[in-house]
């Protein structure tokens, strides 16, 4: 089941490879695609998220939060019998989220079964390609370079005035993965709202995660990661869901007591 | 609070390790290995290190390198000749050792002025006073002095996985930018490529005047020295390893599963057996006037110079080496499995195994 999953993903990033002939346009494109495909489910993830804000402003909502501080199971009850009232899915926001976990993976694993090196790994990319769809002779092996990368391996960009080699895609990641985050992260509600504390850590960690996986993977994911980075700013421009406040934060007013 | 903290910390570490772990997108290569049989020692290249074993008894002679190198991995078949078994690695460095002692006579790592260094995938070939060594990444075929000095250098359209063979006088490289070359030695010019329609990843069997190969695009085809196509055979699968040549016919195998014998004269087939067993990416062995033929599925199978099917011996993990023979032992490198090398006789029997100390 997972292999045909799998083997979709890879006979769809080689088609396009096969029409545009270039391996790193063709990730490119299988990104924006998978993007496109899964924008309804941005978009109801968002919608999610949003309700569940509001909630959080709501005074019912926080008094529940006060009274049942100490009794947990009762915390629960209280907020699922509001949910209830309000008419609110508190799954509404992770459930998209988790429907995309696997395509994510799925097209991590497509990136990466496709740009074989080595014959065992290359056999086991041929026994995915359909042959009614690719012509698997004149399509392998792929052009693994783009620019000055080699996609199967992580990207050093060498310049001869350099004695050593600059991580390019790792530091684009990076600030690409921070841009996202920070841009994405909601408005915080108040001084003591954990979920803006939880988003704040996210986005500290984050960035430097993607960018360690971006500087130790093949180049390829990175491209992956950096243009999957973009198009989700966009994607939240478009729906007009970026919050500019947080990268650009108004200075508190000074007091003059 | 912390306890937050921690979770997330731990999160993270579990989505980095998921990532990793479903994409398996480090810079390990993955493959099978790579075994030569000389003088009485087994060379097997395989992950982090090359070893000699006793092809007596079975016996560990020595191990290099000394400590395993993470993300260094050793693949393809050593080179052995005149007491120099030439190995090159993943990570872009050709090494030197000494055949008896398994010590480091040198390193050659081709200078390459931006990008990655070269792979080496493909076995080397020890011809006269050169070491010719094929590279990915680079796409060039490497000729090395025996002490280690870069030479010259043959640039390809793309990777080069296979040995190439040599006449003396050119050298023939089978490119996966599917093109057959023929290289002068004595200059390094280009005389002759030849366009074979799809990736080549083994090696010819060269004989006077004809190179004999298979293709990705489920071909085996004859091309003469001069580079004229002389016929070519259509087959069911790709054909990842060289054919055998005994007297006037071709033996061979393809990733469908099946075996073929051709005839060389006319490119005509002379019979096909189906093994049911997986894919068969080695080369076939002569032994005792039989052929032996390994299979993905971890069958070692003799078949009769007629298409008989003689004997078969299961074995525990998967074989994608060809056997290799020698004083009438078969050996085989094991992938995925409990050994690493087995030996049996010419009737099938196991003679030992080896698996690496830990």
């Amino acid at each position: 089941m997972w292999d045909a999953f799998i083997g979709f993903f890879i006979n769809t990033l080689l088609f396009i490879y096969q029409l545009v002939g270039n391996f790193g346009v063709a990730i490119i494109l299988f990104t924006i695609l998978i993007r496109v495909v899964t924008h309804p489910l941005t978009v109801q993830q968002l919608k999610g998220s949003a309700a569940m804000q509001e909630l959080q402003k709501d005074k019912r909502w926080q008094e529940i939060q006060t009274k049942y501080k100490n009794d947990k199971e009762k915390l629960a009850q209280e907020q699922m019998k509001l949910y209830q009232e309000l008419g609110i899915n508190p799954m509404a926001s992770c459930l998209p989220t988790l429907i995309q976990l696997p395509i994510i993976i799925g097209l991590y694993q497509a990136v990466i079964k496709a740009l074989a090196t080595t014959p065992l790994e290359l056999l086991n990319l041929t026994r995915h390609v359909y042959p009614s769809l690719l012509n698997v002779a004149s399509i392998i092996p792929l052009d693994n370079r783009f620019l000055w990368m080699d996609l199967a391996r992580p990207d050093w960009l060498r310049l001869d005035f350099l004695p050593f080699g600059i991580p390019v895609l790792a530091i684009v990641v990076t600030i690409t993965t921070y841009l996202q985050s920070k841009l994405m992260s909601p408005p915080s509600t108040g001084a003591k709202d954990q979920t803006a504390m939880m988003t704040g850590m996210m986005n500290l960690y984050m960035p430097f995660l993607m960018g360690y996986l971006a500087l130790t993977f093949a180049s390829g994911l990175s491209l992956y990661f950096f243009v999957s980075n973009v198009i989700g700013i966009l994607q939240y421009a478009l729906l007009g869901k970026v919050n500019w406040k947080n990268l650009f934060p108004a200075r508190k007013p000074v007091s003059t007591k | 609070m912390r306890l937050k903290y921690f979770s997330i910390v731990i999160l993270l570490v579990l989505t980095s390790m998921l990532i990793g772990g479903c994409s398996g997108a480090g810079t390990i290569a993955n493959n099978w290995p790579g075994i030569t049989v000389d003088q009485g020692t087994v060379y097997v290249a395989y992950a982090g290190e090359v070893m000699a074993v006793r092809l007596s008894d079975g016996s560990l002679v020595w191990r290099f390198p000394e400590k395993v190198e993470s993300g260094r991995t050793y693949y393809a078949a050593p080179a052995v000749s005149d007491g120099l078994v030439v190995v090159g690695d993943y990570a872009g460095t050709l090494h030197a050792l000494d055949a008896a002692s398994g010590v480091q006579k040198w390193p050659f790592t081709p200078q390459i002025k931006s990008g990655n260094p070269a792979r080496f995938v493909g076995s080397a070939l020890i011809h006269q006073d050169m070491i010719l060594a094929p590279t990915a990444g680079h796409d060039n075929l490497y000729a090395v002095s025996l002490t280690g000095k870069e030479l010259w250098r043959f640039p390809t359209g793309q990777a080069i996985w296979a040995r190439p063979v040599s006449d003396g006088e050119q050298v023939y490289i089978a490119s996966m930018d599917h093109y057959l070359y023929a290289v002068r030695l004595s200059d390094h010019q280009q005389v002759w490529k030849k366009d074979l329609g799809a990736a080549l990843v083994a090696a010819p069997v060269l004989t006077d005047d004809t190179l004999y190969l298979g293709t990705l695009g489920n071909e085996m085809v004859a091309v003469s020295t001069a580079g004229e196509i002389l016929w070519r055979y259509a087959t069911d699968g790709s054909i990842w390893s060289s054919p055998v040549l005994v007297e006037d016919t071709l033996y061979f195998g393809d990733a469908a599963g099946s075996i073929y014998a051709v005839d060389v004269t006319n490119g005509a087939g002379l019979w096909k057996i189906d093994l049911s067993s997986g894919a068969i990416t080695g080369s076939g062995a002569v032994v005792g006037g039989s052929l032996v033929f390994s299979s993905e599925d971890g069958n070692l199978v003799a078949v009769g110079l007629d298409g008989r099917r003689l004997w078969t011996q299961m074995i525990q993990g998967k074989l994608y080496t060809g056997p290799e023979v020698a004083d009438d032992k078969i050996i085989v490198a094991i992938t995925q499995g409990d050994q690493l090398l087995k030996a049996f006789d010419s009737n099938g029997n196991e003679l030992w195994s080896f698996a690496p100390p830990k």
